[in-house]
């Protein structure tokens, strides 16, 4: 468990509380300057909260009333930043092997290397390797002491977009091939969707929710932890088939939506749809159109000009209209509507933990 | 050939321990200085740096006194070793390191505390220590500093006087280093003995230069070049 606080003369004072899992990641989730740094750097003990108690597995790491502070020697947690901060002078295989024991130095190095892929690239020195590959031996190199933690911040951040979009495909597999207690700071919601489990909401320096990823993201408690996650429907969701052209058909709760297909490889995905890109019309559906789903209205709140419009259409959907068009429409809750989505709005993104679809709400 | 061969050797045993003393000292001391949090830091790098802006013959005076029979310090030295510091190769010795201090620890200080502290604590996350951490990336990183400080060391104490002179006389085979050999050549209007050995003073200081500069790749490190 987790349990700290810490204050900066500057910014705001930080007071966390968050639990250890067994294993998974746990993605904390957050805007920058919401103290997702400092709360990983306290986990290391790279910085010492002002008071408060973080425990691991019964082993005290940091009590400020018992004066305990584990420095991150004793703590066998494996770090990487959004830099990847390599030895400059050292090669990859001496980066991969640096705190692994003397004696398996060189056969540990090779296996983790070979595990991120860069089993080629072990002779290259840091200043010969790309940000992507650099970013990877940083992983090698992090869990080539076996931590009992993997503390990741931001690991993909400091990346252009396409070895961005590769190094997160193959980080996922990764995560799950050596199955420690990971968290992952972000503050990308591909990056939390796709690499979570469970997350933490962060904002101002306190945790705001945590939970099943899907849970969080598509269930905010609170107004502030919606404007975090963004107003947007995230469910989780099961591919059925695909078609030759380049479309797919995904049972979401228990409607079927059209897709631009995201690729072999996923089957269960979530999808994400932006409550701009809900369009609301009058009537009934006309048996069964593409994307157009018959819905009940469950609830309305006026947002300045805007009306946020919550519908049960097989699964919880979230749209934005106007003022004016909430009154032609002649809107309420229970109302029977049509929701419209155009294939392309519907974002797809595939899943971390590929359990089991979480009941509908 | 007429040149002091004995006070030329003389000067590179000095140098070379006077450099080899500062390795021992200056390395621990610059890493406290590059890296301690205590206010006492502010209190010791003026007192380190001060060689730098004392006269050598204000400094010279003071270590004479300090080392002589009459000083608490220079009795407890001669009780312990049974002879006198002032006026012999060890009291010449302390007089280099503290003169050559500043010189060596700047050089460390500097280069320790340029190294990106991020690489220190991924180490420390690895599972290094402190001391782990200084040998295998702290010290690699900053050879370039503990290079130079080693050279500008060897080559201030080769040249020093005023501290010599103080310190340690004018004896041959033990306190004479070449620099009295050339003052002395020179004041017997010897011209040529003096040419002589000043002429091997510069062609050793080119060498020393010259190996240094192939050890590091260049003496003038320019912004912007990795290590």
């Amino acid at each position: 468990m987790i349990d700290i606080a810490k204050s900066f003369p500057s910014g705001p004072d930080l007071r966390f509380e968050l639990a250890f899992t067994r294993a998974g990641t746990t993605v904390v989730f957050g805007p920058s300057g919401s103290g997702k740094t400092t709360l990983l750097r306290c986990l290391a003990g790279l910085e010492r909260p002002d008071h408060g108690v973080i425990r691991f597995s019964g082993e005290t790491w940091f009590d400020g009333t018992a004066r305990v502070d584990l420095p991150p020697q004793a703590r066998r947690i494996g770090y990487v930043t959004q830099e990847p901060a390599l030895f400059p002078h050292l090669t990859a295989t001496e980066n991969a092997g640096f705190g692994a024991p003397a004696a398996e130095r060189a056969t540990r190095a090779a296996e983790v290397l070979s595990l991120v892929g860069m089993a080629d690239l072990a002779r290259r020195y840091p200043h010969e390797l790309s940000g992507g590959q650099r970013q990877r031996i940083a992983l090698a190199r992090a869990i080539a002491p076996r931590p009992r933690v993997l503390l990741l911040d931001e690991p993909l951040s400091a990346l252009d977009a396409a070895s961005r979009d590769g190094l997160r495909h193959d980080l996922r597999k990764f995560l799950r091939a050596i199955s420690l207690p990971t968290f992952l700071v972000t503050h990308d919601r591909v990056d939390a969707l796709e690499l979570g489990d469970r997350v933490a909401l962060l904002a101002e320096g306190r945790v705001l929710q945590q939970g099943p990823i899907a849970e969080v993201f598509s269930h905010p408690e609170s107004l502030s932890a919606a404007r975090v996650v963004g107003v947007e429907t995230v469910m989780p969701a099961l591919i059925r088939s695909r078609d030759a052209e380049g479309l797919a058909t995904l049972e979401v709760g228990t409607a079927t939506l059209t897709a631009l297909d995201p690729g072999p490889d996923a089957d269960h995905v979530f999808v994400c749809i932006r409550a701009e890109d809900v369009i609301i019309e009058a009537g009934v559906s006309s048996t069964s159109a593409r994307n157009r789903l018959p819905a009940a209205v469950t609830r309305l709140r006026e947002e300045g000009v805007l009306v946020w419009v919550e519908m049960d259409c097989g699964f919880a959907l979230s749209a934005y209209v106007t003022r004016a068009a909430c009154r032609d429409l002649d809107l309420h809750e229970g109302s029977k509507v049509l929701a419209v989505i155009k294939a392309p709005a519907i974002h797809i993104v595939p899943r971390g933990s590929a359990g089991t679809l979480p009941p509908v709400a | 050939m007429d040149m002091d061969l004995q006070a030329l050797r003389l000067s590179l045993m000095l140098a070379s321990a006077t450099s080899i003393s500062l390795l021992v000292v200056g390395l621990p001391l610059a890493y406290w200085l590059a890296f301690t949090p205590s206010r006492l830091r502010a209190l010791v790098e003026p007192v380190v740096a001060l060689p730098l802006v004392l006269p050598p013959i204000v400094l010279g005076f003071y270590l004479l006194i300090i080392l002589g029979p009459r000083s608490p310090l220079g009795q407890l030295l001669e009780h312990l070793t049974g002879r006198s510091f002032v006026f012999s190769f060890e009291g010449l010795l302390i007089a280099s390191i503290i003169y050559s201090l500043p010189f060596a620890v700047q050089p460390f200080t500097t280069a320790f505390a340029a190294v990106d502290p991020r690489l220190s604590e991924a180490s420390f996350c690895l599972g290094a220590s402190r001391l782990e951490t200084f040998a295998r990336v702290i010290l690699p990183l900053s050879r370039r500093g503990v290079v130079a400080g080693l050279m500008l060391s060897f080559a201030h104490t080769l040249g020093e006087f005023g501290v010599v002179l103080m310190v340690g006389g004018n004896i041959p085979g033990i306190t004479r280093t070449a620099s009295i050999a050339i003052y002395d050549s020179v004041q017997a209007l010897d011209y040529a003995t003096a040419l002589r050995t000043s002429g091997v003073l510069v062609l050793l200081s080119l060498v020393i230069l010259a190996v240094t500069s192939h050890l590091l790749g260049g003496l003038v490190r320019r912004a912007g070049r990795k290590p």
